[in-house]
């Protein structure tokens, strides 16, 4: 129970840095918690009951295979999906001048 | 351009075809434990057994989704204005150290994905790892070198190259009368590198993609941005 | 130990949120990879232990600290007067245009220039909301008052470079820049 108390706060941790933080590249930074803390979710399931990795040269009550093996692909297409999301960052950064939510927001109600 | 769309589009449809046609004999096995498992793959690392046997169209997928992450970095940085002066660490004592790591680290990383069967790793690790050395060399080296050795070119169209030959692996079966995805080589016995069939074949391969598209981005960003 | 590296893991996270400068978030972001590559460890799954270990340890924290570097353009807003800031049929030319282009691309910014009239009115630098610039040069006396702006003596003596007063890391980063720039070449 507690380990799923540990995913659940660290996904809350990075869901509360999204609606806090002001600067873009921190939200960036807050949404990788929130990944973090989904692969946490994942792996404390798979050892919920044995911690034995599930590699058949040792004996023993295994780790659940099933949602370590749909986790591990995510994590690199996290990481490449978020060096886009930085380039977007990027790019903002060099067109408006500010990487603030807040100014961009008024740059965007002053066109309007 | 239009032509390669069509092709592309027709190839695609082909794909999605046969796998409705022969969509009878697909049975996704659910092993009742994980011995279970290493008899239908012969992988003894069961995390591999299921990412490349029973969830093979998945990572498939995923494997695409990474390719369009890396091509959709180097479009959108290639309309950002490149940093004239790129100043990188000109000792000597560093080149030599950080050539050495790089050799080891891709060593390493390939290691990681050809043993990905039978031990911790596979192919998007090992890919990882063998990626590493490359960054070290990349704050070593002035920007003429690194486009000249690391050609972006080439690796895009070696990148383009390992994807076809995934997808022609696991398309092959159905030209000898199989289900597509099927583990169609040999398992040989658990336990050793020559066994699992094409699992050991699909992730050395992942593994050489993986590590030419993180090179890419990191290449990549460096280029536009300069180290430090 | 699973519950101890979880909360070192959730304490790192609560750094990351609460750290205002982005450097130090980048690296309490490591910190926390490594601690959640050793539960992961800890809880029998090594596959995805060592993807974020190297992942973590290495490629986010170079990605991120690579585009961290850039931040923004500096506008500038100049006044023609030949030997310190011109245009010439190449581009700009000058002796302020050449220290200021040294200044950013050392920095890794990117400078947006505009011309403005000879005697720099109120009207001129200021927009309906804010200071639209946040330098103005071009051969300026260091006894003049411009609103909202400080001036900042170079290296020639009785000249100087405006900066808008309010954007405080231009100011210190300039202001260092030129005492490093008049002890090493002139």
């Amino acid at each position: 129970m507690i380990y799923i108390a540990i995913a659940v706060v660290i996904f809350a941790i990075g869901g509360i840095g999204i609606i806090w933080k002001d600067n873009i590249l921190l939200k960036l930074l807050s949404l990788g918690i929130m990944n973090a803390g989904v692969v946490v979710l994942f792996v404390s399931i798979a050892g919920l009951k044995h911690r034995i990795p599930a590699i058949l040269n040792t004996n023993g009550p295994y780790a659940d295979p099933l949602p370590q093996a749909v986790i591990i692909t995510s994590i690199v297409i996290g990481f490449a999906t978020m060096s886009l999301a930085l380039v977007f960052t990027m790019l903002i950064s060099l067109k408006k001048g500010t990487l603030s939510s807040k100014k961009l927001q008024e740059d965007i109600d002053r066109e309007h | 351009m239009k032509n390669i769309r069509l092709i592309s589009v027709i190839l695609f449809g082909m794909f999605i075809v046969m796998l409705l046609i022969s969509a009878e004999t697909i049975s996704y096995i659910q092993p009742d434990n994980v011995t279970g498992a290493v008899k239908d793959t012969g992988a003894i690392n069961v995390i591999a057994a299921y990412y490349l046997g029973y969830r093979l169209f998945d990572t498939l997928f995923e494997i695409l989704v990474f390719t369009v992450a890396v091509q959709g970095v180097v479009h959108l940085l290639g309309h950002m204005p490149t940093l004239e002066q790129h100043k990188p660490m000109r000792e000597k004592a560093i080149i030599i150290y950080t050539d050495l790591i790089f050799g080891a680290s891709l060593i390493t990383g390939m290691y990681i994905a050809v043993a990905g069967h039978i031990s911790a790793g596979g192919g998007f690790v090992g890919g990882i790892v063998g990626a590493t050395g490359a960054v070290l060399v990349f704050l070593t080296m002035p920007m003429e070198d690194i486009e000249k050795e690391f050609n972006h070119t080439y690796m895009a169209i070696w990148e383009m190259c390992i994807l076809a030959t995934i997808f022609a692996l696991v398309l092959l079966p159905i030209f000898i009368g199989m289900y597509p995805m099927k583990n169609f080589l040999p398992l040989g016995t658990p336990g050793h590198i020559v066994s699992g069939g094409i699992i050991p074949i699909v992730d050395t391969l992942i593994g050489i993609k993986v590590l030419i598209g993180a090179v890419t981005i990191a290449q990549t960003f460096i280029k536009h941005r300069g180290v430090f | 130990m699973e519950i101890v590296l979880g909360i070192m893991g959730i304490v790192f996270a609560i750094g990351v949120v609460l750290s205002h400068n982005p450097m130090r978030a980048i690296i309490f972001m490591g910190a926390f990879s490594i601690t959640m590559a050793t539960y992961y460890y800890a809880m029998g799954a090594p596959d995805v232990a060592m993807a974020e270990a190297t992942l973590g340890a290495v490629f986010t924290t170079f990605i991120y600290i690579v585009a961290m570097k850039h931040r923004g353009s500096i506008k500038v807003a100049y006044i023609r007067k030949e030997p310190f800031f011109y245009r010439t049929r190449e581009g700009f030319a000058g002796s302020e245009y050449h220290l200021l282009k040294r200044f950013a691309d050392k920095n890794a910014m990117h400078l947006e220039i505009t011309r403005i009239a000879e005697t720099p009115s109120h009207k001129d630098l200021q927009t309906d909301r804010s200071f639209q610039f946040d330098i103005i040069c071009g051969g300026l006396k260091d006894n003049l008052s411009l609103p909202g702006y400080t001036p900042l003596p170079y290296h020639l003596r009785g000249f100087a470079i405006y900066v808008k007063t309010d954007s405080e890391d231009i100011y210190e980063s300039l202001e260092d820049f030129l005492i490093g720039d008049s002890d090493e070449e002139y």
